[in-house]
C-alpha cells in the first residue's frame, strides 16, 4: 500500500509518530545538537537540530552566498511555524524526526543512519533518496522540507544584492501617483 | 450612512451582533456582492478571516507578504505536499494579491455548462451587462504589448516565432507605475482590487467590515440558518490564542473562496447531493525557468500581461494556456525541487531568467475530475488532488509546448522543476523531455485559481447550488464566489467571479428584503 500523506499524517498519524519516535532509544541520544539563537516557537530542539541540518545541505551557501544557517533560515521557519495552525508544525516535526530516525532508516533501508550525524555527502544521499522514493510520505517530507528551506533562504533582503536583485525601494513611500 | 472597519479581537468575547446580511470573506465574491447589498439599503457585516492591510502595510517584502496576506502564512498545499496552493486571506481576498490579468468567460466554457449543467441562465448574452458593469467599476481594459516586461516579452516573441496565437491580456488597474509588484500588494494604490473599490463603495452605504474574524459553523434549524459562530483569528498570535462571536442575520453568503467555502459548509455539516468539497479545481501550473542572454529582471514591470491560448482547447484531451509569473527572488525560487549547488547557480543569475507557465484546464471532462476537500481530525482543510492519466498527459505535452516557445523566446538554456532538474540547451534537447515522468511529487506544481466543490447546477440533484446561488435544501444560504464554478474556465478567473457576484447581488437583496 502506497502511504499518502493523509493516510500517514492524517488517519495515520498515530502510526507515524510510532516510527517517527521507534527508535528514539537509538537516536534521541545521538542527534547532533544545534542550539538555536532565538527561543523556540514550534519545534523542539531535537526537531530543530533535524531541521538546521537539512536546510544547510538544501541551500549550503559557497564563497559568494551564505549558508542557510548564516541566513537564520531554521530560526525564522519556526517562527513561521509559531503562528501557523499547530497541525502544520506537529506534522512537520514528525517528518523532520522519521528523517533523522536510525531505526526507520535501517527497517526502510536497510542501514542505521542518524541524519544529523552523517556527513555533507551522506546527507545528500539520503535527501535524494526521499526525493525519489517509493514512499510518497517520504516524498511529501522531502519537499515540504525543500519547499520551506528555499522559499525562507531566497526571500531573505541579504540575498538580493547577491542576484541583482534591487528590492522594492523605488516603489515604497510613493504619496502620489504621477 | 458610513461603515465601520472592525478588528474582531475588540469585540466583546461572546459578543451577538445582528443584521439582515451577513457574508463570509471579502474577496473577488463576497465584496461585489457586499457592494450591492449595501447600496440597497441593507445592514451588512462582512466577515474577513485575514487583516486589513493597505499601501501603507505593503512593504514589497515576500518573507513578509506572503505570512500577512496569503492563506496559511503561504504554506497551504495539497496533502501530499504535491500542489503548492497560492490564495489570498486579507481585506481585499485574491484580488489584493492577483495578478490582475481579468478575462470574461469563454463562450465555450458557457457552452458546456449550460449542456452539462443546465446553466442557460448563464449565457453571454445574460452575462454581458454584468461584465460591462464590473469592466466600468474595475477599470478593466487591455494593457498595451508595448508595456511588456522582458519576461511576458519572450513569451510574446516565442509564439509569434512559432505561429502560436498570443495576445496581450486586459488588466484591472488605475494608473498603474509598472512596477512588477502585483503579488505583494500594490504600493501604487494602482490595482482595482476589491479593497479599493466594492469595499469603499460597501463601506461608503453601511458596511461593518470585520477582520481576523473567521466564520466557523453555520448553524441550522430544518432549511433556514439563525446563526455563525466566528473566532478570533489574529496573524500575529497563535492561531487558537481564543475569543470569540455570533452573528445573526436574516441571509447568510459563503464567499469564502473555493477551499474555504466548502470546508465552512463541511464544518456546519450541509452537505447537498453530498458534492461538497467534490470536484475541486485548481488549473494547476507547471513552469520552466530559463536562462537569458539579455537581463529579463522579470521582478520589473506587470507580472502578467502576455497570453497564449494555442492549445487551451485540445478536444478531449486536457487544454492549457501559457502565461507568465513575476519573478521576486522567493517566487522564482520555489518552484526548485533540487538542492545544493544546482540551486544557487542557476539562481545566482536571477536577472537573466525568465519563466513560462502553463495552466491547465481541469473539470471539462471526466477525465480530469479535479480533487476533494475535507476536513482534518485537527479542524484544518485537507485538499486532495489525485493524478489521472489525462493530466500526465497535459503536462508531459506542456513541458514540450513550453520548452519550444521558450527557445522560441531567445533562451539559451532551460530546466525542468524535477528534483533533479533536466537541462535542454536548445530546441534539439526537446526530445529529452520524455525520459521524465510528469505528475504529482515528480516536479514541482502550483496553482493561483481555486474553483469549484460548491458547484452550480439546474439539476436538483446535481450541484450544491441552484442557477440563484442558494444552497440545495436551505433557504437562506447563498455561495458566491469561485467555488460555485461547475468547471475551471480555461481563462484566469477573477472577472468571472466578479460577473457572477455583480449577477447574484439581485437574488440576494429579495431573499433578505422577503425573509
Ligand atoms: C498570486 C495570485 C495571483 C492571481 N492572479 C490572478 C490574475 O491575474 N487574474 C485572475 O483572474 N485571477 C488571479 N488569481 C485568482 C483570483 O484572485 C481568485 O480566483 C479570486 O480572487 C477568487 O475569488 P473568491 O471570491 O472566490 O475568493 P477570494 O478572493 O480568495 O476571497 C475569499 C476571502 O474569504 C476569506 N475567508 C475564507 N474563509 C473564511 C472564513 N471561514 N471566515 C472568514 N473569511 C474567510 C479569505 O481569507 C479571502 O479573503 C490569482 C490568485 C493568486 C493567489
Ligand atoms: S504592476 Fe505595480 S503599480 Fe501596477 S498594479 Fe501591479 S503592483 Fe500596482
Amino acid at each position: 500500500m502506497k502511504l499518502s500523506r493523509r493516510s500517514a499524517l492524517g488517519l495515520g498519524l498515530g502510526g507515524l509518530a510510532a516510527l517517527s519516535i521507534g527508535g528514539i532509544g537509538v537516536s534521541l541520544s545521538r542527534t547532533a545538537p544545534r542550539s538555536p539563537r532565538a527561543p523556540l516557537q514550534a519545534l523542539d530542539e531535537r526537531q530543530f537540530a533535524v531541521l538546521a541540518a537539512v536546510a544547510d545541505r538544501i541551500v549550503p551557501g559557497d564563497h559568494r552566498f551564505p549558508s542557510a544557517w548564516d541566513l537564520w533560515v531554521p530560526e525564522k521557519i519556526d517562527a513561521n511555524l509559531g503562528k501557523a495552525e499547530p497541525g502544520l508544525a506537529v506534522e512537520l516535526g514528525m517528518g523532520l524526526l522519521l528523517l533523522e530516525n536510525a531505526v526507520a532508516a535501517l527497517l526502510l533501508d536497510g542501514r542505521p543512519a542518524t541524519f544529523t550525524r552523517l556527513d555533507a555527502e551522506a546527507q545528500d544521499e539520503t535527501l535524494k533518496r526521499w526525493q525519489s522514493s517509493s514512499l510518497t510520505l517520504r516524498r511529501t517530507i522531502y519537499k515540504a522540507l525543500n519547499g520551506l528551506c528555499t522559499a525562507t533562504y531566497w526571500s531573505s533582503p541579504e540575498i538580493w544584492r547577491l542576484v541583482g536583485y534591487p528590492g522594492p525601494g523605488a516603489h515604497l513611500g510613493v504619496k502620489e501617483l504621477p | 450612512m458610513s461603515g465601520q472597519i472592525i478588528a474582531a479581537e475588540t469585540l466583546t468575547d461572546g459578543v451577538t451582533l445582528t443584521c439582515d446580511v451577513c457574508v463570509v470573506g471579502s474577496g473577488a465574491g463576497g465584496a461585489t456582492v457586499a457592494a450591492g447589498l449595501c447600496e440597497a439599503g441593507l445592514d451588512v457585516i462582512l466577515l474577513e478571516e485575514g487583516g486589513y492591510h493597505t499601501r501603507r502595510d505593503f512593504d514589497l517584502q515576500e518573507q513578509n507578504a506572503y505570512p500577512m496576506l496569503y492563506q496559511e502564512r503561504g504554506l497551504r498545499a495539497t496533502d501530499d505536499g504535491a500542489i503548492t496552493i497560492l490564495q489570498g486571506r486579507n481585506v481585499g481576498g485574491g484580488t489584493t494579491i492577483n495578478w490582475t490579468t481579468c478575462y470574461r468567460t469563454p463562450a465555450r466554457i458557457l457552452r458546456h455548462w449550460a449542456d452539462r449543467y443546465g446553466l442557460e441562465d448563464l449565457s453571454e448574452e445574460k452575462l454581458l451587462p454584468h461584465f460591462e458593469a464590473m469592466e466600468a467599476r474595475l477599470n478593466i481594459q487591455e494593457w498595451p504589448e508595448e508595456l511588456a516586461n522582458e519576461n511576458n516579452r519572450r513569451l510574446l516573441e516565442g509564439c509569434r516565432a512559432l505561429g502560436y496565437q498570443v495576445h496581450a491580456v486586459k488588466r484591472n488597474v488605475r494608473g498603474c507605475a509598472n512596477s512588477g509588484y502585483c503579488g505583494l500588494g500594490c504600493p501604487h494604490d494602482a490595482k482595482q482590487g476589491m479593497l479599493l473599490t466594492t469595499i469603499p463603495d460597501a463601506l461608503g452605504a453601511g458596511l461593518r467590515l470585520i477582520h481576523h474574524a473567521q466564520a466557523v459553523r453555520l448553524n441550522a434549524e430544518g432549511a433556514k440558518i439563525t446563526s455563525l459562530n466566528a473566532r478570533v483569528k489574529r496573524p500575529d498570535a497563535q492561531p487558537d490564542a481564543g475569543g470569540g462571536f455570533t452573528v445573526k442575520a436574516k441571509v447568510f453568503v459563503c464567499s469564502g473562496g473555493a477551499i474555504n467555502s466548502p470546508a465552512l459548509l463541511l464544518r456546519s455539516e450541509i452537505n447537498p447531493n453530498v458534492l461538497v468539497g467534490r470536484n475541486t479545481l485548481l488549473h494547476p501550473v507547471v513552469a520552466m525557468p530559463a536562462i537569458y542572454e539579455q537581463p529579463i529582471e522579470g521582478w520589473s514591470g506587470a507580472p502578467q500581461s502576455i497570453a497564449s491560448h494555442q492549445f487551451v482547447d485540445r478536444g478531449p484531451a486536457m487544454g492549457f494556456f501559457m502565461e507568465a509569473p513575476p519573478l521576486q527572488p522567493m517566487l522564482a525560487a520555489s518552484g526548485f525541487y533540487g538542492f545544493g549547488k544546482m540551486q544557487i547557480d542557476f539562481l545566482s543569475q536571477l536577472r537573466h531568467v525568465g519563466v513560462m507557465l502553463a495552466i491547465c484546464v481541469d473539470g471539462l471532462s471526466e477525465s480530469t475530475p479535479g480533487g476533494t476537500v475535507t476536513l482534518r481530525r485537527d479542524g484544518r482543510i485537507g485538499v486532495s488532488y489525485p493524478t489521472t492519466p489525462a493530466l500526465e498527459e497535459c503536462f508531459t505535452f506542456a513541458h514540450e509546448i513550453l520548452a519550444r516557445t521558450t527557445f522560441a523566446g531567445g533562451a539559451k538554456r532551460a530546466v525542468t522543476l524535477h528534483p533533479s532538474p533536466l537541462e535542454l540547451r536548445g530546441p534539439q534537447d526537446v526530445p529529452s523531455l520524455k525520459e521524465r515522468r510528469y505528475g504529482p511529487l515528480a516536479h514541482s506544481i502550483f496553482t493561483a485559481h481555486q474553483m469549484g466543490g460548491c458547484r452550480m447546477s439546474a439539476d436538483p440533484k446535481d450541484g450544491v447550488v441552484g442557477t440563484d446561488h442558494r444552497v440545495r435544501g436551505q433557504d437562506n444560504l447563498f455561495v458566491i464566489d469561485g467555488s460555485v464554478l461547475p468547471t475551471a474556465l480555461g481563462v484566469n478567473p477573477s472577472h468571472t467571479i466578479y460577473a457572477l457576484a455583480h449577477r447574484a447581488r439581485p437574488l440576494v437583496i429579495d431573499a433578505a428584503r422577503g425573509a
